[in-house]
């Protein structure tokens, strides 16, 4: 059977069409056809299919650093909500988990611990919890009343932590203890560093950072179902 | 009480996670984000071709989801709900910018009117450096669909569903695109 020729340029259009798997019949009879008369379009063909099939096996990439910082700065405040956490739907938690779960986070609200830092007088703050409840508390976490109101929190959840440790996994204590290691690190640094620059925004930001970070990795630990 | 042997606490698994974080959890966002920032960045640099750029965008894309996540569905994986995203957050990026230039746009020709300075390779080491080289040098709209369909797998429908072009206009950018690399590439 004999094909109509068809032009360079119709055959190597033909050629991109059988990469997308999207050739009739005819055409790649027409193609093929070309193909054994046409060493140049025969080359274009080779090339084209390994760039095809090179561009499907390209390697993941990585961003030059962490972005994360980034998008939980946009992000808005967590709001932590007894409801959401009664209503879970991991279907793996039992009912006695999350009534435990929610037990832990009602005693810290019932100590009044939750607060929302705000900025106060010019001192850079950020927001550390919001609670559905009526009572918010204005402090700065430079302030001494904001540095007390989260070493209160901080030790309010340690208790709790503590008073749970025998219920928790082990491994996941080890990996708690290892991460409040490095944030009182990072915390320790930060403090520092502000003593010796009192008027720095920036390093009374990062306190209250570090500070926030270490609040919600208790707050989650705090709240982490036992073993059972 | 005598201690009794209890199985270990389960990871949440990434479903899990997206229900907790459609609920406000953010520790359970930022497992999100880890799975899945790899992918969200690809695609972010190849699309655009500029690593602060696609950082930035992906950035971008990560908090729209979070603002969106009331209304994914489950109808399809997260991964995919979040890929289209990507795609949707760097073609709006694209129409911002060339709003910004002040210039006309009705397809993906005049997406090619961008400057070519912009375009700079990535420095991915390995032996697809020079495709990726290559494919970073494309004519933004011929880079897209290239991108789109024969790195993402996206067919010539979707992708001229997402540009609002003809899927013969995609086909035809997609086989200049490929002509252009092979040009590159044995130069």
């Amino acid at each position: 059977m004999t094909h109509p020729m068809i032009t360079c340029d119709d055959a190597q259009l033909l050629v991109s069409d059988r990469l997308d798997g999207t050739l009739s019949d005819t055409e790649s009879a027409q193609l093929d056809a070309h193909l054994a008369a046409c060493a140049a379009c025969r080359e274009v063909a080779r090339d084209l299919e390994q760039i095809h099939a090179a561009a499907a096996s390209l390697p993941t990439l990585t961003p030059s650093h962490d972005l994360w910082n980034g998008i939980d700065a946009r992000i808005e405040a967590p709001v932590v909500s007894l409801e959401s956490h009664r209503r879970s739907p991991i279907a793996r938690w039992s009912t006695r988990q999350f009534a435990a779960a929610a037990a832990v986070l009602m005693a810290v609200t019932a100590g009044g611990t939750w607060f929302v830092a705000v900025r106060s007088e010019g001192a850079p703050t950020v927001p550390v919890a919001t609670s559905p409840g009526p009572r918010t508390e204005l402090v700065s976490v430079a302030s001494e009343k904001g540095m007390a109101a989260y070493e209160g929190e901080i030790g309010t959840l340690r208790n709790i932590i503590e008073t749970r440790r025998g219920e928790l996994d082990s491994a996941t204590v080890a990996v708690l203890e290892k991460n409040l290691k490095l944030i009182d690190q990072a915390i320790s640094e930060s403090k520092a560093a502000l003593a010796s620059d009192p008027a720095s925004t920036f390093l009374a930001d990062q306190v209250s950072r570090a500070y926030d970070t270490k609040l919600e990795l208790l707050r989650s630990a705090a709240m982490l179902p036992s073993r059972t | 009480m005598p201690a009794t042997p209890l199985p270990v606490m389960p990871t949440p698994s990434l479903s899990d996670d997206v229900a907790l974080a459609a609920r406000g959890d953010r520790r359970a966002f930022e497992r999100l984000y880890r799975a899945h920032v790899d992918k969200v960045f690809t695609l972010c640099a190849r699309m655009v071709g500029e690593r602060a750029r696609a950082e930035d965008l992906t950035q971008d894309v990560f908090v729209r989801a979070w603002e969106k996540l009331g209304q994914f569905r489950g109808d399809s994986a997260f991964g995919t709900w979040l890929h289209r995203m990507a795609v949707n957050v760097v073609l709006n990026e694209r129409q911002a910018e060339k709003r910004r230039r002040e210039r006309h746009d009705d397809g993906i020709e005049d997406m090619d009117a961008l400057p070519h300075s912009e375009v700079r390779p990535l420095p991915v080491p390995g032996l697809s450096i020079d495709l990726e080289a290559a494919i970073a040098g494309l004519p933004p709209g011929a880079k897209k669909v290239f991108v789109l369909h024969d790195v993402e797998g996206y067919t010539h429908e979707e992708i001229a569903g997402q540009l609002g072009v003809t899927a013969g206009g995609c086909k035809a950018q997609l086989h200049r695109a490929r002509m252009l690399l092979r040009e590159a590439l044995n130069r």
